[in-house]
């Protein structure tokens, strides 16, 4: 006698036979055959003529340069990936040289940069089509006014450089992966996922993290109310000062040494730790590392 | 009784590979429907990247499935259980 099939199993079969010809579907999809041409995105568009991403077609470029004339005091730039150099110049206006680049001459299209002047602010990004997929990377070049009184650069992916500036512009830098590099700034925040940090610095707040990588820093001036926070996972912290730095200390490392080229009134001393006072302690300065040595001494 | 044992037993490991493969095929097919949303919703008409998991994950319900509704039970284990019982008794 033939048993009768449940509900349940009934629709195990059919669930099992539509999840059977999704694979086949997605199989065919991501092999590009044609009865789903029509669906393809701009990926496989361009993979027939080795283009695209994962393809050996030739990277194409774009290479522009804009000069903008409109006064503004404020600088922000957002990438994604590709290098951000930033020079300060003489002149009142600024001038964005921009290198982008794709797969295929097609996929140079799906992205534009955008420049634009917001208040007293010059705004300076890629935008992307909802469609783009196969974009790549843009290296800045940017010529900006030495007096403009803060700039904030963020990268994803790409080494950022700050130079030539007045010593009192404020900085904001940040990248995920790439090292950050700044010849002269007032308040600063740098920050690097993946990169080291070089700095010289001469304001009031001055923050400087990176998880993974070395931080060399100047530290040429310091305001009494201000603050000095450097922090890395894993790297080494190399601070100089200039003489008559007045901070509270406070020093630690939990696997590696630490070393203080001031005269210090020391508070704690421990093999992972040391904190003190130099001068009257004016300014707390802090100095974190997971992996790595400490040293702070004076600028030569 | 004991053979009436072994029926349940093999009845309710049966039912049990069953019901693990609906389980197993409903989360599939919802988050893949999710996946799906979301791809074509943050970039419409664009490449559909969801059907790589589609793919990956799809041959391991096809292979719980094949194991589920075809192997377990099936006809051929059936044949197959039915020859072995047979040589038996022709040896004994």
């Amino acid at each position: 006698m033939k048993s009768k099939r449940s509900l349940a199993e009934i629709l195990g079969v059919v669930l099992g036979v539509a999840a059977m010809a999704l694979v086949v579907a997605a199989l065919v999809y991501l092999l590009g055959a044609r009865p789903f041409h029509r669906l393809r995105g701009p990926w496989f568009q361009t993979w027939g003529s080795g283009s695209g991403w994962g393809g050996s077609g030739a990277w194409a470029s774009e290479e522009h340069t804009e000069e903008v004339s409109q006064r503004v005091q404020k600088l922000s730039v957002n990438n994604v990936s590709g290098p951000v150099h930033v020079e300060g110049w003489d002149r009142d206006t600024i001038e964005v040289h921009y290198v982008k680049q794709a797969r295929g001459q097609e996929a140079l299209e799906d992205f534009r940069i955008e420049i634009q002047a917001e208040g007293d602010t010059l705004k300076v990004h890629p935008v992307y089509t909802p469609k783009a997929f196969r974009f790549g990377p843009v290296s800045f070049d940017l010529k900006v006014p030495s007096t403009l009184s803060e700039i904030s650069v963020r990268s994803v992916s790409g080494r950022v450089e700050v130079r030539n500036l007045a010593s009192d512009v404020a900085q904001e830098l940040e990248t995920v992966s790439g090292s950050i590099f700044t010849d002269r700034s007032g308040d600063l925040r740098i920050k690097s996922t993946s990169g080291g940090l070089e700095f010289s610095f001469a304001g009031d707040r001055l923050q400087a993290k990176s998880v993974s990588g070395t931080i060399n820093g100047k530290i040429r001036a310091l305001g009494r109310g201000g603050s000095v926070d450097v922090e890395t996972v894993s790297g080494s912290v190399n601070l100089s000062a200039f003489a008559g730095l007045d901070a509270e200390l406070r020093l630690r490392s939990v696997s590696g040494s630490i070393s203080c080229g001031f005269p210090l009134q020391i508070t704690e001393k421990k093999r992972n730790r040391l904190e003190g006072r130099i001068g009257t302690g004016a300014a707390p300065l802090t100095a974190k590392t997971v992996s790595g040595s400490i040293s702070l001494s004076p600028l030569e | 009784m004991a053979v009436r044992d072994e029926k349940l037993e093999r009845a309710k490991k049966i039912a049990h590979r069953k019901m693990d493969f609906l389980r197993h095929v409903i989360i599939y097919l919802l988050v893949m429907a999710v996946l799906a949303i979301i791809n074509n919703i943050s970039t419409p008409g664009s490449y559909q990247w969801w059907l790589w998991p589609a793919l990956g994950w799809g041959i391991g319900v096809v292979a719980n499935f094949l194991s589920a509704f075809l192997y377990s039970g099936g006809s051929l284990e059936k044949r197959l259980i039915q020859k072995e019982m047979e040589r038996m008794g022709d040896e004994e």
